[in-house]
């Protein structure tokens, strides 16, 4: 009987002990990290080179003559990143009949301020360029002038002309 | 008398027991633990995909990630990269990621939660981007991956 204060002893050490393998295990906590990636997109503009037919057509006669595109160009340009440059050249008219070549004035907007040139016999056509200040997605609208009235003459009613537009941005292909 | 008497028992007890034991051998029990844990650094630096215009795969392996226990287990989370220039109309600034993570025996993609992977030493991460089907505004993206281990109870 006197010898249970004894036995006791050893009994509240092992439950101290159970108590610290208990409690370490519950201190570990989840533990993560974060990997970091990267990457680039280089300034771009598309198309970078684009070449449109237009023919132009004469319809009516005396106060109603009109000289129309006989299909309205239709170009879209697309620049990432602002200052996207479009420069427009033009050959000059060559007629359906005939050959000797026409100038006339054509008309861009859609890209930056809106500008018109005229092409010459000298340049053998003309071109003009645009800034577009900011980062835009445009389609590109061409009209011809109206002194195209004294360019034509005889039959030549349908007259054809090749417009190149090339499309850059300030420092193209690379990274701002 | 009572606490002198009980202290005289135990006295002679202890000097009697080696006298007394048939075999003069005795077992001691020990141990130790080694609590569950999980460990992962990330020191690989930033990973660069370079050109985002098409669809790119890169492989981070990280080997000293690890962890001790059979309960272990793994999630992921990703952002995808992003340009902090503000997309214009018609574009977009950011390309998605997609992530795959192994670990032991586990595999979990994208935004996935724990999976169980058991005790394991290092883990592989693919990630691959995506072509991009709006035009994508020039600059530099940054994204990034997060692995979280959790050594279980």
């Amino acid at each position: 009987m006197r010898t249970k204060p004894t036995a006791i002893i050893p009994v509240l050490l092992l439950a101290a002990g159970g108590g610290a393998l208990l409690s370490t295990a519950a201190t570990a906590l989840p533990t993560d990290a974060s990997y970091q990636v990267s990457g680039n997109v280089a300034r771009r503009c598309t198309p970078q080179t684009s070449t449109v037919d237009v023919v132009i057509t004469k319809s009516g006669s005396g106060k109603n003559l009109r000289y129309d595109f006989a299909t309205s160009p239709s170009v879209t340009i697309s620049c990432n990143a602002p200052d996207g440059q479009l420069t427009v050249a033009s050959t000059r008219l060559i007629p359906q009949s005939g050959s000797t070549r026409q100038d006339y004035s054509l008309t861009v907007s859609g890209w930056g301020t809106a500008g018109s040139f005229t092409t010459t016999a000298a340049a053998n056509g003309g071109t003009r360029s645009f800034t577009e200040a900011t980062t835009r997605t445009s389609p590109i609208s061409f009209s011809t002038s109206t002194n195209l009235g004294s360019l034509f003459a005889g039959s030549n009613s349908r007259l054809t002309a090749t417009l190149t537009l090339t499309v850059k941005t300030a420092a193209e292909g690379t990274t701002p | 008398m009572k606490k002198s008497t009980l202290i005289s028992l135990i006295g002679v007890s202890m000097i009697a027991t080696p006298a007394f034991a048939a075999d003069p051998s005795a077992t001691y029990d020990v141990s130790g633990n080694v609590a569950a844990v999980c460990s992962i650094s990330a020191s690989s630096g930033v990973t660069d995909f370079g050109s985002l215009q098409t669809s790119q795969e890169k492989v981070i392996n990280d080997t000293a990630a690890t962890c001790n226990s059979a309960g272990a287990t793994i999630s992921v989370s990703r952002t995808n990269l992003v340009n902090s220039i503000t997309a214009a109309d018609g574009f977009t600034n950011v390309v998605t990621v997609n992530t795959k993570v192994e670990a032991g025996t586990a595999t979990v993609t994208n935004n996935g939660t724990d999976v169980a992977t058991g005790a394991f030493k290092g883990l592989k991460i693919t990630a691959t981007t995506v072509a991009p089907t709006t035009t994508l505004m020039a600059g530099d993206y940054t994204g990034t991956i997060t692995v979280t281990l959790n050594p279980g109870a």
